[in-house]
């Protein structure tokens, strides 16, 4: 009697995602469960491209702990080698190494300039700032999801992104202001399985939708799961050590 | 008394080169602080009343603790833009007109490239209350915005010349040209971070004195800068205009006490710290310049005076010994001194307000002397208190500066003086 029992409730939780149209909800998961698992640690390079044609490659490590915790450190170029960055819930702080001095940065501040704003890096998990409804997508083999922002914190309006079909992977988004004009559009491509059972996409283009000329690349060059990610780590005592 | 006097006249007379020297000197120092003082009082005005007529108002409205982030442009605390809070503005007697902006910042882009811009948000129904001058500063080809405007804007001139932005007009007329545009994206954000865009046309280019205005202004309708914040209702910025500026002060001080401790009010000297220094460099150059002025005219009088002592000493023994007393001879030299004083004063005051006049009743475009374009006409006027000042200054000038020369010839022994060749 209790295997049965057992059974019947492994077949009525795992139902749904036997089902062959998933929720939106559940999409939504999936990517917040790809872009930003639990607790990580990567090493990461962003060139961003101007208007100009001059482009700058940042490298950096990103650690990720636990309640939406982030810690960025800089290695490259000079100018910027020694900046940290951190982020403790709704909070985020740039330090500067010569200042030794934390300042408060806003999400939609532009991360070192680039095309991404800070809580494109910073604030990657969707299901908590938006709710998801699936639309007709006009990309083949694709899933589309519109999310809306629950509250006024959100740096964008609206999102729109496109998740395959065959493993929810994410292939490209684009973001919208109040207006409903697009400020910008990514795409993620290089799907790479950094870990067993871990695939990502390893590279996402984020394109400049009011400056056409301008776009950022973020290649990640290694990602560790389950890394150990200390609480005091995250505090604001512990930038510049 | 009166014998004395006439003997000073003509005496005054009599050396004609000299006196004429002298009267120069005096004619020409004081037409030359006038005018100079001419110019800078229009310039000064001209100044007050750009930024009184045109830009900022007389007084502004902010909430507490603005002005001392005022860099940073918060958006957060603002003040809610309805008719209780105007009404309350408007009771304090001596307020005229009063009106709401927002002053934030952005990033504006053509499509090709992108710049941090200010924004200056106008509700243009009432703008011209406080401000009755608004949109002066719009350069000929364009034109002003207006009540019914909405997507539409005022970028300053240098930041639309990067840009390669024009008026339709312009653009109609430059038909092909590679890289025109007549419409601009400006991108800012919410008081709480969300980001938004919006597309506005380019209707004129402004100009100001100050470089900064001309690379980063950009002017926009009120309700377009509410919807692109998310502001609506609200404002950042109240600005009053008032019926008299000598009431300024008292003004200020009714509206703080109306408004309470949640709100601050700031005369324009207070906001545009920059124009108040230009003054006050100015008065002190000015000051500076009358003092030279004045010790050159104070020079030549002791100059003319010290030699009439000296060529006239025979003649000076000669009066003595004729029974003139001591007293009476330097009663003589400072008639002389005080008549050479009232002539080329009076004289300077007539020809330098005779020159200022001429020169207001024509006005100097400013787009000669600063060579920005703007629409401004600089118009040297005339301040009765100062001439009347000056004046008063050449005569006691030239009285001082004879005294030590008349004292001399009065003290000369009149057997020594008639001895001299």
């Amino acid at each position: 009697m209790r295997a049965f029992t057992l059974a019947l409730m492994t077949l009525l939780v795992a139902a749904p995602a036997l089902a062959a149209e998933p929720t939106a909800e559940e999409l939504l998961a999936k990517y917040d469960a790809v872009m930003g698992p639990h607790t990580f640690e990567t090493e990461s390079e962003m060139t961003a491209y101007r208007e100009d044609g001059s482009s700058r490659t940042y490298v950096m490590k990103l650690l990720r702990g636990e309640d939406d915790k982030f810690r960025v450190w800089f290695k490259g170029p000079a100018s910027v080698k020694g900046q940290e960055m951190l982020r403790s819930g709704d909070n985020m702080w740039v330090y500067l190494p010569n200042l030794k001095r934390a300042t408060r940065i806003a999400n939609r501040d532009s991360f070192q300039g680039g095309d991404f704003n800070n809580a494109d890096v910073m604030r990657v998990n969707y299901t908590k700032d938006y709710t998801a409804k699936m639309v007709t997508s006009e990309v083949p083999d694709t899933y589309a999801l519109e999310l809306k922002a629950k509250n006024a914190e959100t740096a964008y309006d609206s999102i729109k992104l496109w998740l395959r079909k065959k493993d929810a992977m994410p292939v490209k988004g684009e973001y919208y202001g109040t207006s409903g004009q697009m400020l910008r559009s990514a795409e993620f491509t290089e799907y790479t399985e950094f870990e067993k059972g871990y695939t990502r996409p390893a590279k996402v283009v984020m394109r400049n939708e009011l400056v056409k000329a301008r776009r950022s690349e973020m290649v990640l060059k290694g990602m560790k799961l389950n890394v150990e990610a200390p609480a005091q780590r995250f505090t604001q005592a512990d930038l510049g050590r | 008394m009166s014998s004395l006097s006439s003997i000073a006249a003509r005496n005054v007379a009599r050396n004609r080169r000299r006196s004429l020297v002298t009267l120069a000197a005096v004619l020409l120092g004081v037409t030359a602080v006038l005018v100079l003082r001419g110019f800078i009082d229009g310039f000064v005005r001209l100044m007050v009343d750009d930024i009184v007529q045109g830009k900022t108002g007389a007084l502004q409205i902010h909430t507490a603790g603005y002005l001392d982030s005022s860099d940073a442009l918060p958006l957060d605390p603002s003040i809610p833009y309805d008719d209780s809070v105007l009404a309350r503005v408007r009771a304090v007697p001596g307020v005229t007109g009063v009106t709401g902006r927002i002053q934030f910042s952005g990033l504006v882009s053509n499509g090709v490239s992108q710049t941090m811009f200010v924004g200056r948000a106008l509700d243009l129904v009432t703008e011209k209350q406080a401000v009755p001058r608004a949109g002066f500063d719009v350069l000929p080809g364009g034109r002003t915005l207006a009540g019914g405007d909405h997507a539409h804007a005022i970028l300053g001139n240098e930041l639309a010349q990067s840009f390669h932005a024009v008026t339709p007009a312009e653009k109609a007329k430059a038909a092909g040209a590679e890289g025109v545009v007549d419409r601009v994206t400006l991108a800012s954000s919410s008081p709480k971070g969300r980001a938004n865009s919006l597309d506005v046309s380019v209707e004129g280019l402004s100009v100001s004195s100050l470089p900064f205005e001309n690379k980063r202004v950009v002017t926009v309708p009120l309700k377009l800068a509410q919807e692109l914040l998310g502001m609506e209702g609200r404002v950042t910025e109240l600005a009053v205009a008032v019926d008299d500026l000598r009431n300024l002060e008292r003004i200020a001080a009714d509206l703080r006490k109306e408004l309470g401790p949640r709100y601050e009010v700031h005369t324009w000297q207070e906001l545009q710290p920059f124009v108040r220094d230009i003054i006050s460099r100015q008065s002190f150059v000015m000051g500076l310049i009358s003092v030279i002025l004045f010790i050159i005219i104070l020079t030549g009088i002791i100059n003319t005076m010290l030699m009439s002592v000296f060529e006239r000493v025979r003649e000076i023994g000669t009066m003595l010994a004729v029974g003139m007393r001591r007293k009476q001879v330097l009663t003589m030299f400072l008639v002389e001194a005080t008549l050479l004083g009232v002539l080329g004063g009076v004289g300077g005051v007539l020809l330098g307000s005779a020159i200022v006049r001429g020169i207001a009743a024509r006005g100097i475009p400013m787009s000669m002397v600063v060579n920005s374009g703007s629409q401004s006409v600089l118009r040297p006027e005339l301040n009765p208190a100062f001439m009347g000042l000056t004046l008063a200054v050449a005569v006691v000038g030239a009285l001082a500066a004879a005294a030590w020369p008349a004292w001399r010839a009065s003290r000369l022994d009149p057997v020594e003086a008639l001895r001299s060749v």
